[in-house]
């Protein structure tokens, strides 16, 4: 891949590749993929639509397949791994789709890329459904299925209230568990 | 360049418990070429951490400290959360308050409290009271170098020092 053709600028990319393939467990790829995401603008692209959903999506399967057919971890990795971090905000049934699909496939190279979607996805699932059980108190039905991308790091994950944007077959038991807790407190 | 990665070869702790772990494959060159443009590293390698050899993917740190360099403690991309504290407890390593020498294992620990680097203490130099100490470890899949305790991508996390038990 050449660098020029990423949509992820090239300062980024390299501290990408340093913090990324500098990993050694599971949780740490994870969080730098999400700094990552935070440091790019093409989270703001995202955010004010000149980026659409569906070309990201497209853009993480373009990725995929290049990353797929190589015999070693490559530059894709990085990309793909700020794209994920990137689209596990998103409220939508199509970005759960991808990191499902993304989080099948853990033959190397795709080891770490796999993980990643397979945590993000877990993780997505609890939120949707806690943001969903408080954001919906007391909100209008018409403004129930706005999505918009968090401003800062502080406020992790998505404001929403794409209220079960993930089918239930999709949500674990322990997310579940945690959600009623929520609610009694 | 690795035959056959993700596989797993026989690794066992000193009570006899297999450890998990995989040989993946190498990253390519350039993609280590892209991270050697990184700000971040750059201003680690200004701080004085040094490269000792080349990237591979064949082990990572825990590879290097508790495996010889053979494999990636525990297999990449596994769910590892306590997985390096039971190595240190099955190879029957104690916590040592301070004072470390050469040859303890130098443990980073993220806030959440999970080990995410370990390493060997390789040197340590004394300059009036203060202790320098000098670290050898592999970052990830990347190359192995000898850096400043703190001076290393992990190096805001809480260290602690291991030693085998006398």
């Amino acid at each position: 891949m050449n660098k020029q053709n990423s949509w992820i600028e090239e300062v980024i990319l390299s501290d990408g590749a340093f913090l990324l393939l500098g990993s050694s467990s599971v949780s740490r790829y994870v969080r730098m993929a999400g700094q990552l995401a935070y440091e790019t603008t093409l989270r703001n692209q995202i955010e004010s639509g000149l980026v659409s959903t569906d070309d990201l999506l497209n853009r993480a399967r373009e990725l995929r397949a290049q990353l797929a057919a190589k015999k070693q971890r490559d530059v894709e990795e990085v990309e793909l791994a700020i794209i994920i971090a990137i689209t596990s905000e998103i409220a939508s049934e199509t970005a759960s789709e991808l990191l499902i699909e993304l989080s099948l496939n853990d033959q190397p190279p795709l080891t770490w890329i796999s993980a990643l979607a397979r945590r993000l996805f877990q993780e997505r699932a609890a939120n949707i459904l806690a943001t969903d059980l408080e954001g919906a108190r007391g909100r209008p039905e018409g403004e129930r299925s706005k999505t918009t991308l968090c401003a800062s790091s502080d406020a992790a994950g998505i404001e929403s209230s794409s209220v079960l944007t993930i089918p239930p077959a999709f949500v674990c038991e322990d997310s579940l568990d945690s959600a009623v807790v929520d609610l009694a407190a | 360049m690795n035959p056959r990665p993700g596989r797993s070869i026989t690794v066992q702790t000193y009570h006899g418990t297999d450890i998990p772990n995989s040989i993946e494959c190498d990253p390519s060159p350039e993609a280590v070429a892209m991270q050697t443009q990184s700000l971040r590293r750059g201003t680690l390698i200004l701080a004085g951490a040094r490269p000792l050899g080349p990237p591979t993917g064949r082990y990572n740190c825990h590879g290097l400290v508790f495996a010889s360099r053979r494999t990636n403690v525990p297999a990449a991309g596994v769910f590892d959360e306590g997985v390096i504290e039971a190595l240190l407890t099955r190879d029957e390593y104690e916590r040592i308050p301070s004072s470390p020498q050469v040859g303890d294992i130098i443990v980073y620990r993220s806030d959440s409290g999970e080990i995410e680097h370990t390493g060997f203490v390789n040197r340590t130099e004394d300059i009036g009271s203060v202790r320098k100490v000098f670290v050898w470890s592999k970052w990830g899949a990347l190359e192995e170098y000898e850096h400043l305790e703190k001076i290393c991508p992990y190096g805001n996390y809480t260290i602690e020092y291991w030693r085998l038990k006398r």
